[in-house]
C-alpha cells in the first residue's frame, strides 16, 4: 500500500525561472496538504491539467524529492527513513525515459538488474520472462539504437521493472505514444494489476483514467479535490461523464466559470 | 566497499570503449593529432632555416672601393653573397627595393674610401637591410661577419703584415667549446612545451567524454531511473568520477604515445644544436613523480568536468561550460611556457599552474620532493573538495530534477 500523507512541496524558484513563470514571488507551491492512498490490484489515476503537480506529486512518492511537509509511506516503510527500502520496492516511469542506445537490451537490462542487487540468476529469469511478455525476446543482442519507438518503450517499461517492484508508478503513460504502443502499456499495467501490484498513474487524458483507473484522484492546481473510483465521483458531482465532473470540479475552484 | 561500484565503472567503460567514435576521440585522435603537429612544425622549421642558410642574397654596394672587391673575390665572399656595384643617384629606388623584399642589402661606401683610409680619416659605410625578410636578415650577419675580417685586413695592410693583426687566437684545438649535461639540455627543450601540452590534453580528454556521462543520463531521463535504485548516491557518483579518470589516463598515454613517436623531428625543435634527444634518460625517482603529478592532475580535471556536468541539464549546455574552463586550462599552460622553472614556492598551490611548472622543473631535472608535495598536494585538496562537492550535489533534488 502506498500512502500519501498531507504532502506539500514548495519549490524555491531562481531569477530565471521567475522571469519564465512570469511571476513575482520566490517560491512555487507545486502541491498543497495532499494526501490519498493506493492499494494492491488497483490502478490508481491522478488526474489533472498540466502545472497541477501531478509529476511532482509522483516524484515524492519514488523518493526523488523531498516533500516540503508530510509524509509518504510505501508498503509500511517511510519515504525518508527508509528510502532504500522504497527504493527497492517501486518502480519510477516517464515516457521521456530515453535509454542510451548504445547498449544491447541484454546490457541495460543487466546493469540495472546489478543495481538492485539481483543475482545473476535472478536477472537472467526476470529478463527472460519480461522479454517474452513484450515480444522482445530475439532482440535482445541487438542495440537498442535498432529497436522500433514500440520496442524502446516496452523495454524502458521491462528495465524499469526488472526488481520485480511491489508499487509502480507511472508518469503520464501513454503520453505521446501511438495507439498500438499505448494499447500494450495498458495493458501492461492490467496485467500488473492482476498480478496484485499497486499501480499508480498520472495523466491529463479523460479517457485513459476513466477506462483504466479503479480509483481516481482529481488534483487541480496542487490539491487533491476529490477522490473516489469513478461511479462515486459521478455521484458527488451529480454527472454522467468524468469530463464534466472534471469542468464541474473546475469551474468551482476557479470560483467564476460555468 | 559497494560492490556496485563496480557495476557502475564497469558500465561507463563498457560505453566509451565500445564506441568507435569515442576510442577515436580520446585515444586516437590526440596520438595522431600531436605526431603530426609536431613532425609537420619540426620538419618545417628545419627546411627553412636551412634554407634561409644557403639562400645566396643580392647585395648592392654603391660607390664600390678596390680593396673591398678585390677581398671578396679573394675570401671567396662572393659565392656567399652576390654583389653588384651601383650608383649614387639610385640609392631611394634600392631602398625601396629592400623593403619589398627584392633586395637584400644596400651598401654605401663614402666616396674615395680607399684613400682616405689611407690618410686615416675614418671614412663610413653605410649598410641598409631588413630585419622582417628571413633573407636579408640572415644576409646582414654575413656581411658583417665580412666586413670584420675586411677591416682587419686593411688594418694589416696599413700595418704591413697581416700577422701582426692577429693578437690572440679563439679555442685553438678545442673541439667541443659547449659544455653542457646533455641530459639537462635535451630536458630544458622538452619543457618548453611538453608541460603544457600534456595539461592540454589530459583536460580535453575528461573533457570530450564527461558531459555525456552525467549530463547525458540527466537529459535522457535515465538518471531517474539510476536514483530509484537502492544505490546510494555516492556509490554513483564516485562510480562516474573513476571511470572518467581512467579515460582521462588512458587518453594522456595516448597523447605520451604521440609526444615520443614525434620526438625524432620534433627534436630539432626542442633542442639546441648538438643536443642528442636519446640523453634524456628518466630513472624511476622521474617516472614516479611524473605518475603522480599526472594522476593528481587528473584527478582534478575529472573532478572539475564532472561538477560541470552534473549542474548542466543536457550534454550541450554541459560543452557550453567547459569551453571556458579549457581556455583557462590552455592560459594556465600557456603562461608557463617561457617561465623558467624558478617560481616562488608557493605558486606551486596555484592549481593546473603549478602542475604545469612541477612538470617543467621534471623535464630539466630540477624538480625537488618539496615542489612536489606541494603541486600534487594542492591538486589532490582541490579535487576532494569538489569530489566532495559532487556527492552534495548528487544528493540535492534541485540539481538533478530543475526544471
Ligand atoms: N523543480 C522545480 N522548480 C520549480 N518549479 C517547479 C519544479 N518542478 C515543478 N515546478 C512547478 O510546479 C508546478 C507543478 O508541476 P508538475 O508537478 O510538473 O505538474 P504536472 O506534472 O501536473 O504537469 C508547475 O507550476 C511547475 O512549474
Ligand atoms: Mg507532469
Amino acid at each position: 500500500m502506498v500512502s500519501v500523507k498531507n504532502i506539500t512541496k514548495v519549490f524555491k524558484l531562481s531569477k530565471k525561472q521567475m522571469k519564465k513563470d512570469n511571476t513575482r514571488t520566490s517560491t512555487k507551491v507545486a502541491v498543497k496538504n495532499l494526501s490519498f492512498q493506493a492499494h494492491p490490484g488497483e490502478i490508481f489515476g491522478l488526474l489533472g491539467p498540466n502545472g497541477a503537480g501531478k509529476t511532482t506529486t509522483l516524484r515524492c512518492i519514488s523518493t526523488l524529492i523531498k516533500p516540503t511537509e508530510g509524509h509518504v509511506e510505501v508498503m509500511g516503510f517511510d519515504n525518508q527513513q527508509a528510502s532504500s527500502e522504497v527504493r527497492s520496492r517501486i518502480a519510477f516511469l516517464t515516457n521521456e525515459l530515453k535509454l542510451d542506445e548504445h547498449f544491447t537490451a541484454s546490457d541495460t537490462i543487466q546493469y540495472f538488474g546489478e543495481l538492485h542487487n539481483m543475482s545473476q540468476e535472478e536477472i537472467h529469469q526476470r529478463r527472460d520472462e519480461l522479454f517474452d511478455y513484450f515480444k522482445i525476446s530475439e532482440f535482445k543482442n541487438r542495440k537498442i539504437a535498432e529497436f522500433s519507438t514500440g520496442m524502446k518503450q516496452k523495454l524502458s517499461i521491462a528495465v524499469s521493472l526488472i526488481h520485480d517492484p511491489e508499487v509502480v508508478i507511472f508518469d503520464e503513460p501513454t503520453n505521446g505514444l501511438d495507439i498500438i504502443t499505448a494499447r500494450a502499456v495498458t495493458d501492461y499495467l492490467k496485467e500488473l494489476r492482476t498480478q496484485g501490484k499497486v499501480v499508480i498513474v498520472s495523466t491529463h487524458i479523460m479517457n485513459v483514467a476513466s477506462k483504466l483507473c479503479d480509483k481516481i484522484g482529481i488534483i487541480l492546481d496542487g490539491e487533491m479535490v476529490l477522490t473516489g473510483t469513478l461511479s462515486e465521483i459521478l455521484e458527488e458531482t451529480k454527472t454522467d461523464e468524468l469530463e464534466d465532473a472534471f469542468f464541474k470540479l473546475y469551474a468551482g475552484k476557479e470560483g467564476y466559470h460555468g | 566497499m559497494d560492490k556496485r561500484l563496480l557495476t557502475v565503472i564497469k558500465k561507463e567503460l563498457k560505453r566509451i570503449f565500445t564506441d568507435r567514435r569515442l576510442i577515436f576521440t580520446t585515444m586516437i585522435l590526440p596520438a595522431v593529432s600531436i605526431f603530426v603537429m609536431y613532425s609537420l612544425m619540426g620538419n618545417m622549421i628545419d627546411t627553412r632555416t636551412s634554407d634561409v642558410e644557403a639562400y645566396v642574397g643580392n647585395m648592392i654596394v654603391v660607390n664600390a672601393p678596390e680593396s673591398f672587391l678585390n677581398y671578396a673575390e679573394e675570401a671567396a665572399f662572393t659565392n656567399v653573397i652576390h654583389i653588384k656595384t651601383g650608383s649614387a643617384s639610385e640609392i631611394n629606388g634600392y631602398k625601396d627595393e629592400i623593403i619589398n623584399g627584392d633586395l637584400e642589402l644596400l651598401m654605401i661606401f663614402d666616396e674615395n674610401f680607399d684613400s682616405k683610409v689611407e690618410n686615416y680619416e675614418q671614412p663610413n659605410i653605410q649598410r641598409y637591410y631588413n630585419d622582417v625578410e628571413d633573407y636579408s636578415y640572415e644576409a646582414r650577419y654575413k656581411i658583417d661577419n665580412f666586413l670584420t675580417t675586411y677591416e682587419e685586413n686593411l688594418l694589416g695592410e696599413r700595418i704591413g703584415s697581416l700577422s701582426a693583426v692577429n693578437v690572440f687566437d679563439l679555442n685553438r684545438g678545442v673541439e667541443m667549446d659547449a659544455l653542457k649535461d646533455n641530459q639537462k639540455a635535451a630536458g630544458k627543450g622538452l619543457s618548453i612545451l611538453f608541460p603544457m601540452l600534456i595539461a592540454i590534453f589530459l583536460f580535453s580528454g575528461a573533457m570530450s567524454v564527461g558531459p555525456d556521462m552525467i549530463a547525458g543520463e540527466k537529459e535522457r531521463g535515465t538518471m531517474a531511473t539510476l536514483l530509484v535504485t537502492p544505490v546510494k548516491r555516492e556509490t554513483l557518483a564516485m562510480g562516474k568520477v573513476i571511470a572518467l579518470a581512467v579515460v582521462a589516463v588512458v587518453s594522456s598515454l595516448s597523447s605520451f604515445i604521440g609526444i615520443i613517436a614525434s620526438m625524432p623531428s620534433a627534436g630539432s625543435m626542442f633542442a639546441e644544436d648538438g643536443v642528442n634527444m636519446a640523453a634524456l634518460q628518466f630513472g624511476v625517482k622521474e617516472y614516479a613523480y611524473l605518475a603522480l603529478i599526472m594522476v593528481t592532475l587528473v584527478s582534478l580535471y575529472v573532478s572539475v568536468v564532472c561538477m560541470v556536468s552534473i549542474m548542466s541539464k543536457s550534454i550541450k549546455e554541459a560543452n557550453t561550460y567547459m569551453a571556458p574552463i579549457y581556455m583557462l586550462v590552455m592560459v594556465s599552460g600557456f603562461t608557463t611556457m617561457f617561465a623558467d622553472g624558478s617560481v616562488p614556492i608557493y605558486r606551486m598551490l596555484i592549481p593546473v599552474y603549478g602542475s604545469v611548472i612541477a612538470l617543467k622543473n621534471l623535464f630539466a631535472f630540477e624538480l625537488t620532493t618539496k615542489m612536489v608535495l606541494y603541486t600534487c598536494g594542492s591538486s589532490i585538496f582541490f579535487a576532494a573538495l569538489m569530489v566532495y562537492g559532487i556527492k552534495i550535489l548528487f544528493n540535492n533534488e534541485k540539481v538533478m530534477f530543475s526544471k
